[in-house]
């Protein structure tokens, strides 16, 4: 038993998801959406949990990139599956803008902080992949959220990480930026200290705590 | 798997390219006719392709020239689509050496193609699952932003009944209490006071019944109920306008489809809308008939004017709240438009359907179906037309 799944069937989900059995994946996770399982736990233990273990699959040269990605397209499949339940409820008053940075083609964790966001009952405005500074900015702009969030996975692409933060909190001074992602599983956090208003965000609990006193 | 013999196991990496290199390697008699395929060019497609004719393995379409007649001499990097065991077709990059007098006929993937194309796949991806998030946060949006007007309009008139009740009261207290005291032009102010509230109160109604409609809250208190008395109930409420204009109502009823079971309180509303619309909108003298009749197992009724009829385009807006279908009455009143709005989701709550038929000049038909769950099988009433005249009720 890992958190709200049982190893028997995370291994059934997982091997599912190697095989790019995209059916298969659907049936297990709509069966556990009917047990009653709830959206949080789906995200950390089913979803967030077997796309780690892919990762390291890959970076130990067990499985292709194609399998990564290939996983990676089931799960946002996955995703949108349950999408209704995760904007359901009242009205958000808070809201956060979660993108990542130029060049950042893994945008699977961004969007899933988002929509933690609105399973905490903020609005989770989601900029996807590769997002221009300029795009961004417009956003925060035009939407005013109380919080920004940037997902890095790839620790190359922290100069265009620098540039985005290096713009946003120029231009808005006291507005709260978090920072996360895998490209910080090795360290390296520490070179976003010289931003007063950024604070790293290492896991799911992290966040949830943020969240829970902003 | 390719067969090896003594001159291609002379050339370098020969046996890699019989196994698992991602390169189709087949070796092609003078007469197309396939003599040896390594592994991967058998599993691309499928095919056993030892002693299969070339062709069963190309895609060629009529009017390209024929693989045999180009491919007799040295060819480089020209592109041949092959069938697949996916299903789909796969462009190769295809060099052909002749040797001796065979055809040596290399294939592979273009790798900066696939490379872009998987990029572009993914990117794609990306943007669809975004698109698809978004559109699904704006829904809830509009979801959540919808039940905050129902809210809102539920709110607002509750608390505006009491007062516009209040005044229409009171109004009519002091007509009926001041009879001898008032002046006439007194009386005529505290008519229009009085009218103006019971419109009032009427627009009140109908925006709880929508807030109440659009949450949700539309609940039926189903029963036996008599068509004609509810055609009756529902003259009554608009006689007294009709009769000031001498309009008439005629119903011809079957007596098979008058034994109803519904929620009669309700389906007398949608009836008072259409007599009133009915009303408002045909001259003075004019009739407005009533038909109930059997159809297709359940019931049908219908409420024909001798109106002005309308367009199509106003017909499509007629059922849809503030869809901008506001329109003045002959008399000059503006109608806000829910009572049909209303009347559709009363019919649609009892299985049924709601329409209008209608032609400019040449009056209109409202009129619902009910299934046949609405039809009670006892108390049978007698069958027989009957006429009221506003001045009647």
């Amino acid at each position: 038993m890992h958190g709200a799944v049982t190893d028997g069937v995370y291994g059934q989900y997982l091997a599912s998801l190697l095989a790019g059995e995209r059916a298969r994946c659907i049936e297990i996770v709509e069966r556990l959406c009917g047990d009653g399982m709830g959206l949080r736990d789906l995200y950390v233990d089913i979803f967030q949990r077997s796309l780690y273990r892919i990762g390291e699959l890959w970076e130990h040269r067990r499985v292709s990139v194609a399998v990564e990605h290939l996983a990676t397209a089931i799960t946002e499949r996955l995703m949108s599956l349950v999408q209704a339940r995760v904007f359901a409820g009242p009205l958000r008053e808070r809201s956060v803008v979660i993108a990542c940075v130029a060049d950042e083609f893994h945008q699977i964790g961004g969007r899933m902080v988002a929509d933690l966001f609105e399973l905490n009952g903020w609005r989770g405005y989601f900029l996807g992949a590769n997002t221009p500074v300029d795009d961004l900015l417009r956003l925060i702009d035009d939407r005013r959220p109380d919080m920004v969030g940037m997902s890095l996975s790839i620790y190359f692409n922290l100069p265009s990480l620098r540039r985005a933060l290096d713009a946003v909190c120029g231009a808005h001074p006291g507005l709260q930026v978090i920072v996360g992602g895998q490209a910080f599983r090795w360290g390296g956090a520490d070179v976003l200290r010289r931003y007063g208003n950024v604070t790293y965000v290492a896991t799911i609990d992290e966040l949830e705590k943020i969240v829970a006193r902003a | 798997m390719m067969g090896e013999s003594a001159d291609t196991l002379a050339l370098p990496g020969w046996r890699f390219l019989c196994g698992h290199a991602g390169v189709v390697v087949l070796q092609i008699a003078r007469d197309g006719t396939v003599l040896q395929a390594n592994r991967h060019a058998q599993a691309l497609t499928g095919l056993p392709l030892v002693g299969c004719p070339v062709e069963e393995l190309l895609v060629e379409f009529a009017g390209a020239q024929p693989f045999r007649e180009w491919s007799r001499s040295f060819v480089e990097n020209q592109i041949v689509n092959v069938r697949t065991a996916a299903g789909l077709p796969q462009t190769l990059q295809v060099t052909l050496y002749p040797v001796g007098e065979d055809v040596l006929f290399f294939g592979q993937v273009d790798a900066g193609e696939q490379e872009r194309l998987r990029r572009e796949v993914l990117v794609l991806n990306h943007e669809l699952g975004n698109l698809s998030r978004e559109l699904a946060q704006k829904n809830a949006e509009l979801a959540q932003l919808n039940q905050l007007k129902n809210q809102f309009l539920g709110m607002a008139a509750h608390d505006l009944r009491n007062p516009a009740g209040l005044i229409l009261n009171y109004t009519e207290f002091v007509i009926e209490d001041g009879v001898d005291a008032l002046t006439r032009e007194q009386k005529k102010f505290l008519e229009i006071i009085r009218s103006t509230a019971g419109r009032l109160s009427r627009i009140i109604d109908d925006f709880l019944d929508v807030s109440m409609i659009e949450a949700g809250r539309l609940n039926l208190d189903m029963g036996v109920a008599d068509f004609a008395s509810l055609l009756d109930g529902a003259w009554t409420l608009v006689g007294l306008a009709a009769a000031k204009r001498n309009i008439r109502m005629v119903a011809r009823l079957d007596p098979k489809a008058r034994c109803l079971l519904v929620d009669g309180p309700k389906i007398e509303q949608v009836l008072a809308n259409f007599l009133g619309n009915a009303a408002d909108h045909s001259r003075g003298d004019a009739t407005v008939t009533v038909v109930s009749g059997r159809r297709d197992g359940g019931i049908l009724v219908q409420v024909i004017d001798e109106g002005e009829g309308m367009s199509e385009e106003r017909q499509r807006q007629l059922f849809q709240a503030f869809s901008g279908s506001q329109a003045r009455k002959p008399d000059g009143r503006r109608s806000i438009g829910l009572g049909l709005v209303i009347a559709r989701k009363i019919v649609e709550a009892h299985g049924g359907r709601i329409f209008v038929e209608s032609q400019p000049g040449k009056g209109s038909t409202f009129g619902f179906t009910l299934p046949s769950v609405c039809l009670a099988t006892q108390g049978r009433l007698t069958a027989g037309t009957t006429e009221r005249k506003g001045d009647d009720q």
